[in-house]
């Protein structure tokens, strides 16, 4: 029905396996020519607009021009563009990090209300997420972090280091807390705030930080804490994804989810060579 | 099957309320096994003369039994003579029709707290019991419970402009759940205007929190509307409210076109390692060659730590970086898709 399109990896995640029945949205892993997740990451993380309630309620959302305000139209079917705004709890992802580095390795999936109008998304909706644990607020008290994965000036050690370079002894270090100038939060510190007592193997290191690993789901991965503490946080968006496809869950006995499948395939009428692509799986 | 006498007064149901439900009472009497309603008497009963059937699965939660703890048990359960000499009798036992949880949360005050007040606690006591119809009025109860959300907030509004001083905390304390009382309290203190729609009923709960999700200038905009007159609809408040999360989403918008748009430059650029950055600062066919021979001598090498446990870290290490190298060779990736970029 559709050519080949990158889809989310089925191994467990920090919010379970997938259920029978259900519909997920992905934005997949590609084979091979993707580009890395840093670059669909908000740095700094975006705050919430006020009113918008997510908690359990993923959102269809009309696209807006930025600037004129007006509905964006797609100028292949010229139809109004939908994105999906979706919050990611941290009963199951703790930290943002969690979600990010998951997303890194399985890419994204996640959960729909079937009754949601599936037959708005296309090829051009993406997927914007919110954890509640997005921005640290007080960003201005902690060091920046050693290294801004996006190269965004004022806004880690690296840059300052660089910039100061002429002025800097051998051996000397910079303490940019204070900058007047800086920029942030810088979403890179979320790693470097995430607590070694919740690591799963912690590998010391003399003269540095200690190495540790973490798991969420199957995924483990590494972080370099610094022993500082965020002491207040903001919810807000991480993660802007292209919305690759929809997966809907077999139940047992091999039908998935009538209502969304309806909507799914009016929506391939409807959106034609935009149309969101959809393939049945049992995970 | 013992006849049983039937009462002259006080009784279940009032004669009135027999007479008007008569078929539908009957039929139910007949269900329940009973040709007469069990007659009703309020009395102070001892606690440990109450059983709860299961009580052991009875939990009550914490605030509703610190809720008892402060104000007492304010609504009499209704229990029913099981055993003993007689229904009034000072061998008398009782089973609960009504009131499970408080019955279990005076039980617990009684043993963890030694709470005097809950020695003998004011019960309707049903004269005999009758199961079946126990589990149909335990039923009825239950599903008449509806939350009666607009009644909290009028008794909310009468507080507030009694000057009654009470915070949120004050109000968790007395063992209400923080975030229903919060969004009742939200409510409460709306503008008069929008406030006597929601008191008069007008207006759904969902859409009084929506009203309490906006910003001032949308609030007083609706308020404005109220006080002319206008109806408080679930679309007004919708559109009001999508306008100020676009507003606010106009900054993501922009941020999510520039990333697109700068993804957009940078896949142009021929590349097979279209991974981590530090890679444009290696020759390419060089990474590409000596990141793949690690991870080959990497996967040779894991199956080993599996079986020595002294290697037991390392294992776990050396998969994490297999994992990071997979990643870094583009085995898995996030994709853009093609002409994305064009619709933003």
């Amino acid at each position: 029905m559709f050519e080949a399109f990158p889809k989310a990896v089925p191994e467990p995640r920090g919010c379970g396996d997938r259920e029978e029945g259900g519909v997920y949205a992905e934005s997949g892993l590609s084979a091979s020519g993707g580009s890395p997740l840093e670059h669909f990451l908000f740095d700094p993380p975006l705050p919430l607009p006020d009113g918008v309630d997510l908690v359990n309620k993923p959102q269809l959302w009309q696209r807006v021009d930025p600037v004129s305000g007006e509905p964006v139209l797609d100028p292949v079917t010229d139809a109004p563009v939908y994105d999906l705004l979706i919050w990611i709890g941290a009963e199951h992802y703790p930290e943002a990090v969690d979600y990010i580095e998951e997303t890194r390795r399985l890419g994204a999936s996640r959960r729909l209300n079937p009754q949601m109008d599936l037959s708005k998304f296309t090829c051009a909706s993406r997927m914007l997420l919110a954890h509640p644990r997005a921005i640290i607020a007080s960003w201005r008290d902690l060091l920046p972090p050693r290294s801004c994965r996006k190269h965004l000036p004022y806004h880690d050690q690296v840059f300052y280091e660089r910039v100061y370079s002429d002025q800097l002894e051998v051996g000397e270090t910079l303490d940019a807390t204070h900058d007047d100038e800086r920029v942030g939060p810088c979403i890179f510190k979320l790693w470097e705030v995430l607590s070694k007592d919740e690591a799963i193997e912690t590998f010391e290191r003399e003269g540095d930080h200690p190495l540790c690993l973490r798991q969420i789901g199957s995924t483990i991965y590494e972080y370099t804490p610094t022993g500082e503490q965020a002491t207040q946080w903001e919810a807000g968006f991480i993660l802007g994804l292209p919305l690759t496809g929809i997966a809907l869950i077999q139940y047992q006995d091999g039908s998935v989810n009538p209502r969304a499948k309806d909507k799914l395939l009016h929506g391939m009428e409807q959106n034609g060579e935009m149309a969101l692509p959809f393939y049945e799986t049992d995970r | 099957m013992t006849m049983r006498i039937p009462p002259k007064q006080p009784a279940l149901f009032q004669e009135g309320e027999i007479a008007a439900l008569d078929p539908k009472l009957a039929r139910l009497m007949q269900i329940c096994g009973i040709e007469l309603l069990p007659p009703v008497h309020t009395r102070q009963v001892a606690l440990s003369q109450i059983v709860v059937p299961g009580e052991a699965l009875v939990k009550p939660s914490a605030r509703f039994t610190r809720s008892i703890e402060l104000v007492g048990i304010r609504q009499p359960p209704s229990i029913a003579f099981e055993s003993g000499s007689a229904w009034d009798g000072p061998d008398a036992s009782y089973v609960v029709v009504m009131g499970r949880r408080r019955i279990a949360s005076a039980r617990h005050l009684m043993t963890a707290r030694d709470d005097a007040r809950f020695q003998t606690i004011k019960c309707e006591v049903y004269e005999w019991n009758a199961p079946r119809l126990n589990a149909f009025l335990g039923l009825v109860e239950n599903e008449q419970r509806a939350a009666s959300w607009v009644a909290d907030v009028i008794r909310l509004r009468q507080l507030i402009r009694e000057g009654v001083a009470m915070t949120l905390d004050d109000l968790k304390v007395y063992g209400f759940h923080a975030k229903t009382i919060k969004g009742r309290l939200d409510i409460a203190l709306l503008p008069n205007a929008l406030l006597d729609q929601i008191c008069a009923g007008t207006v759904s709960l969902e859409v009084a929190m929506q009203i309490t999700r906006l910003k001032e200038a949308e609030r007083e905009r609706l308020d404005a509307l109220a006080q002319d007159g206008e109806a408080i609809t679930p679309e007004l408040v919708k559109s009001l409210l999508r306008r100020q999360v676009n507003q606010g989403l106009i900054s993501v918008q922009g941020t999510v076109s520039q990333m697109w748009t700068t993804l957009a430059t940078e896949n142009q650029v021929p590349s097979s390692l279209p991974s981590f950055s530090q890679a444009t600062q290696i020759p390419v066919a060089t990474e590409s060659s000596s990141v793949a021979t690690v991870l080959t001598l990497l996967k040779q090498f894991e199956p080993q730590t599996q079986s020595n446990a002294a290697l037991q870290r390392v294992g776990m290490l050396t998969r994490v970086l297999i994992k990071e190298l997979e990643i870094v060779l583009c085995t898995d990736s996030l994709t853009t898709q093609e002409g994305e970029t064009s619709h933003v």
